[in-house]
């Protein structure tokens, strides 16, 4: 099992909000008990998830992201790899410690899976009584949580009383009965109409900002796709890309100001972006130092840096002073020739990175972007 | 560990389809039933034939060494009486005379050329003058019984045997004319379709086969002890033990009605056909239960799962599944009982057995609800072992 993690996928979440509340290293899961018909389904996946974000996890199906999320909500037991979910480390958790970790989370699942036995008071009652047991407490909060998701007037009828959305909606309120910090969500609009879909994001949304509760989400629905503060995506077993939405149409927005990617397409930006890194230098760092071999394309996210030319006389000479919006570095990468300038933080900054396969493959794939750079190119000798 | 939940969900799942529910507590309801109806007939069988025994005037009872049902005819010396009735406490000894395969009845009411062959009627014989049997009824004809030829007829013997129960006919029995004075009540068995009560001297001119009748008393089939009031009946029992000689015995009235349940209910055929029965009617009763707990455990196999994956131990999900059934039981056991209660009534009135619910029946049936529903529980939560939490995402 490696342990150092490959962090080029990982823009650090510690960057935008709380603490971790999932960790994932090195993952592996394998289906079938016996050696010839065990087959694996989870390759090496990583994943850090941070306090209030919304996750949602999209990839064909089979593709090994349910197989995840079960990992994470403690429904199966961990067989090699680590996850640490709300503190907790899973991997080392058996048989009673998983049931009762599970309490922990707020689960929703495709399937609203109520007793029809039960009314929509008394299938949230089933939730609450995992951590509560005083009769009025348990009554006052799932009226509470029911009337929260608009069921109000319905708290005494029976799921067959109750139309799609609205059973989706007790089951949702079982969920967050027992106000979870992590919510795990199985296609929880699949079932629903696109305003009773969107009551349920809003909400989880709300969650979110106001008590910092983190969802994951796995859903095909794309109509709900705009409330992620994260988007990974799952082939074959593993996360082939992880991606948190803001910042990468943050760098879109950059990127698209940038004269050298002005003529790209969304989705060739999109995808650039997609490859991006962010890091963080405080004043005074060498980015990158002269006569170094190249490995990276660099655009400034925030802040300002020198870029100083020693042309062998005895003082360095200061060409230039690039900030927000602007990059630097391509040219060795073009070229294959070591940098011809050192490039210094003048205060900290936030830069985002582009490694040099990646960079290349971009400017393979693009052909205005191509031209763009060779235009620049020329322009800057 | 959270076990029980303030939400009666057992009862819930049980009970919230009513439509259903009807189904599942008439399905038990018949499944108890079953098990009345056989237990009350291996009761029966074991019942009918001790009433007799019952109705007997003493606390003791001598009969022959090799007897071993009554029934089965062997019948001891008379002097054997008067041995224990010098035993000291003993009031007094009386002998029953009892025969069945030579008393013929015999419906004379009926034409010749329609009477069906003549029916063997089971013969009490005894001393009118003395308190053999506690019944009064018998006891107020007992002027009457004196008169020779002069006999009662037990009104739960069949009619369609016997013909006409009723008293104040003359019928031919043992090829004799007799007349029925009155009418008492005994009850029949599985060996007994009717009962005839007479006077030892009337016993001793149908059977002598022309023999001195004195020779026919000679030997008695029952004698009954009766003790001085205030008396050790347990040291009259082990006098008489001591003091007779080895070709009779002593039993007390119990002892004696327990040999003759046993025999009925573990010696013969029917006794073990009955008890299979039993064990039958639990098999089907718990085949019914397990469909019903099944298939609701089948139909909330996702919402178990969805359970688990919440938090909820397996033992809950498991004990939810069992006190299901336990409702189940007692849902069904108080319709099964009441539809028991009235078919033991209808029965005990067509086939003259005595189908009594007596508290010990009861509790049995009882038992065996349980039983049966929770082995059907039992077997269910292998399915609900199956409720894999993992399978309620995708």
């Amino acid at each position: 099992m490696s342990t150092a993690a490959p962090t080029r996928r990982m823009r650090s979440s510690e960057l935008r909000k709380g603490p971790t509340v999932i960790r994932v290293e090195a993952l592996n899961h394998w289906f079938g008990d016996s050696a010839e018909t065990s087959k694996q389904v989870l390759f090496d996946n990583h994943l850090d998830v941070a306090q209030g974000e919304i996750v949602i996890m999209t990839g064909p199906s089979g593709s090994g992201k349910t197989t995840l999320l079960t990992l994470l909500g403690a429904l199966r037991t961990v067989q090699v790899g680590e996850v640490e979910v709300l503190g907790r480390p899973l991997h080392q958790l058996r048989g009673k410690e998983l049931v009762e970790f599970r309490r922990d989370i707020g689960f929703i699942f495709q399937a609203h899976n109520l007793f029809s036995s039960l009314t929509a008071l008394q299938n949230v009652f089933m939730a609450l009584e995992l951590k509560e047991s005083g009769r009025k407490y348990l009554h006052d909060r799932a009226v509470e949580v029911l009337t929260e998701l608009g069921l109000g007037a319905r708290i005494h009828y029976k799921p067959a009383r109750l139309s799609g959305g609205q059973k989706q909606r007790v089951a949702i309120a079982r969920a967050l009965a027992n106000r979870p910090r992590l919510i795990l969500a199985d296609e929880p609009t699949a079932a629903l109409d696109e305003e009773s879909g969107r009551q349920v994001v809003n909400l989880l949304k709300r969650l979110a900002q106001e008590e910092g509760c983190t969802s994951l989400i796995v859903t095909h629905d794309n109509r709900i796709l705009d409330v992620a503060d994260r988007i990974v995506s799952m082939v074959e077993g593993r996360i082939k890309s992880n991606v948190l939405v803001q910042e990468e149409i943050e760098i879109c927005e950059f990127l698209k100001q940038c004269e050298v990617f002005s003529h790209l397409t969304t989705s060739a930006l999109t995808s650039i972006a997609e490859e991006m890194e962010q890091e963080t230098h405080p004043a005074g760092t060498v980015i990158i130092r002269q006569g170094d071999e190249g490995d990276k394309f660099y655009l400034i996210k925030r802040g300002v840096v020198d870029v100083i030319i020693n042309r062998g006389k005895p003082e360095e000479t200061k060409v230039a002073a690039l900030s927000k919006g602007q990059f630097f570095g391509e040219r060795a990468l073009l070229t294959d020739e070591p940098r011809n300038a050192t490039v210094i933080a003048m205060q900290e900054v936030d830069l985002y990175t582009l490694d040099k396969p990646r960079f290349r493959s971009a400017v393979a794939s693009s052909e205005p972007f191509r031209k763009e750079l060779e235009k620049i190119l020329f322009q800057r000798q | 560990m959270l076990i029980r939940s303030r939400v009666p969900l057992p009862w819930l799942n049980l009970t919230h389809d009513k439509g259903r529910l009807v189904f599942r507590v008439l399905g038990t309801a018949f499944a108890v039933l079953l098990l009345f109806v056989e237990l009350g007939f291996w009761d029966a069988l074991q019942e009918a034939p001790v009433q007799l025994i019952k109705q007997l005037g003493g606390p003791l009872v001598i009969v022959s060494q090799a007897h071993y049902a009554l029934n089965i005819k062997e019948p001891f010396p008379r002097r054997r009486l008067d041995q224990a009735r010098a035993v000291a406490g003993v009031k007094q000894v009386f002998p029953i005379y009892l025969e069945r395969p030579a008393s013929l009845w015999k419906d004379t009411s009926v034409p010749e050329a329609d009477r069906s062959a003549s029916q063997p009627i089971r013969v009490i014989a005894f001393n009118p003058d003395q308190p053999v049997l506690n019944n009064t009824e018998v006891e107020s004809y007992r002027a009457a019984l004196k008169i020779p030829y002069n006999i009662l007829l037990d009104r739960k013997s069949k009619e369609k045997i016997y013909g006409k129960i009723q008293a104040g006919i003359n019928r031919e029995l043992a090829d004799h004319t007799v007349h029925v004075v009155g009418l008492f009540t005994l009850g029949t068995d599985f060996a007994n379709d009717g009962n005839v009560i007479m006077s030892a001297e009337t016993f001793a001119r149908l059977f002598s086969e022309g023999l001195p009748t004195e020779y026919v008393l000679d030997k008695a089939d029952i004698g009954v002890v009766q003790v001085a009031e205030n008396a050790d009946v347990q040291a009259i029992y082990q006098s008489l033990q001591q003091i007779l000689p080895e070709d009779v015995r002593v039993f007390t009235k119990e002892e004696f009605i327990n040999r003759e349940k046993a025999y009925w209910g573990k010696t013969t055929p029917m006794g073990f056909i009955f008890f299979l029965g039993m064990c039958v009617g639990f098999i089907v009763g718990a085949v019914i239960c397990y469909q019903i707990i099944s298939t609701d455990v089948a139909e909330f196999l996702p919402q178990f799962a969805t359970l688990k994956a919440i938090g909820y131990s397996d033992a809950f999900v498991y004990g939810v599944v069992l006190r299901e059934a336990l409702w189940l039981a007692l849902l069904g056991f108080v319709p099964g009982w009441g539809l028991s209660w009235l078919l033991y009534q209808v029965l005990s009135r067509t086939i003259g057995l005595p189908m009594e619910m007596a508290p010990q029946s009861i509790l049995l049936v009882f038992f065996f609800t349980i039983l049966m529903c929770m082995v059907s529980g039992l077997l269910a939560l292998s399915k609900v072992r199956t409720a894999d939490p993992a399978e309620v995402f995708g």
